[in-house]
């Protein structure tokens, strides 16, 4: 791949490649409803220039990379984001290690790694991607943790795990935190 | 649970590695995989309700949780999982070994596990009519295992002490069932 490198089922778009990064924000702003990110730049961009950015388009997205694109999110990320989310993985991963056999979930909500997920979140609000991705990924009972730290409750009234799992990750989709 | 899933518990497969990591004794015991693993539902479930699998914990963190009305909800005293049991028509009794006319649960529990100084609870399993054991082992799969004992102790994700076994009159199916495992055992 010339312009874009995957990062861990993302794509990262380093900010030196500029001339793709136009057509990056193109491609962006055409599929804007499948795609996160790319800021700056955004505002050279008009809609009366469609046909030249289609042309860029189609100088810089090879069919086939253009499709991977589109089903990925891209996330310009930070080292903030990277460090949230190595403090995330971290927590995730011993939370799931220390209470994996549990079979009661008062016991899985009440392990300190996952309150302090819950702390995490309730400063950084991008814990509620993180654990979207996660439960995308491998489903696991992040339920109370999501309704916790976005005050919703899609999945109220749901008859199974699977069908919470579903509507969770439908609002991911429906408010564009997952793809 | 559909009927197909009950019955491919009938069904034993090898015990997978992240089993025998989280319950190292479990591969000594000879315990066998009995279904695929789930979040649909827990030991308790399994234990207690087979037939209807909603059975979870006194407190309803999800609304597909379910705890008999007669019993304290949000209380997680060991006792309040044994009268789960008891009002099932089980009787506390001693030894784990298989008694013809008897099903028989074990109620594992670790010392300081939700308040200090009590027992909580953590495991239960039930006596199949083999006389093996099956449990579901917290979000993972169903196993068949031959002691009680390969789920106890402190190591990983082990269950800690069988603190309680309680047991009430088997049905006239389990007791044909028992007949022909009997029959069985003698070829």
């Amino acid at each position: 791949m010339i312009f874009a490198e995957a990062i861990d089922s993302r794509i990262f778009v380093p900010r030196s490649h500029a001339p793709e990064r136009r057509a990056w924000n193109i491609f962006h702003k055409f599929f804007g409803g499948c795609l996160e990110s790319v800021e700056e730049n955004e505002k050279l961009f008009h809609l009366d220039e469609v046909e030249e950015l289609i042309c860029d388009l189609e100088r810089y997205f090879e069919k086939e990379i253009g499709r991977f694109v589109i089903e990925k999110i891209v996330v310009e990320e930070t080292s903030e984001d990277v460090e949230l989310k190595t403090i995330f993985n971290g927590l995730a991963k011993k939370w799931k290690e220390e209470t994996g056999g549990a079979s009661l979930t008062m016991r899985r909500y009440a392990d300190s790694s996952y309150q302090s997920i819950l702390v995490l979140g309730g400063k950084e609000p991008k814990v509620v991607d993180l654990i979207l991705h996660e439960l995308q990924r491998s489903p696991d009972m992040w339920f109370e943790a999501l309704r916790r730290l976005t005050n919703e409750d899609p999945a109220k009234g749901v008859k199974s795990f699977e069908d919470a799992t579903k509507a969770w990750l439908k609002w991911g989709r429906d408010k564009k935190r997952i793809a | 649970m559909g009927s197909g899933q009950k019955k491919d518990r009938l069904k034993c497969f090898p015990l997978p590695s992240h089993l025998i990591r989280k319950f190292p004794k479990l591969l000594a015991d000879g315990a066998k995989k009995t279904s695929e693993a789930t979040r649909q539902y827990n030991c308790i479930a399994w234990s207690a309700a087979r037939d209807e699998l909603q059975w979870w914990e006194p407190e309803k963190f999800e609304s597909w949780y379910y705890w008999p009305p007669n019993l304290p909800p949000k209380d997680y005293s060991f006792e309040n999982f044994v009268r789960l049991f008891q009002d099932k028509g089980y009787k506390e009794c001693t030894g784990s070994q298989f008694e013809f006319l008897y099903k028989k649960v074990a109620i594992y529990a670790i010392y300081g596990f939700y308040e200090k100084d009590k027992w909580g609870f953590s495991h239960v399993c039930d006596q199949l009519n083999s006389g093996a054991w099956t449990s579901k082992l917290g979000p993972d799969e169903d196993i068949k295992h031959n002691s009680l004992e390969a789920l106890a102790g402190d190591v990983e994700n082990e269950y800690g002490e069988i603190r309680v076994i309680l047991k009430r009159h088997c049905g006239p199916f389990s007791i044909l069932a028992r007949v022909f495992y009997k029959i069985k055992s003698w070829f």
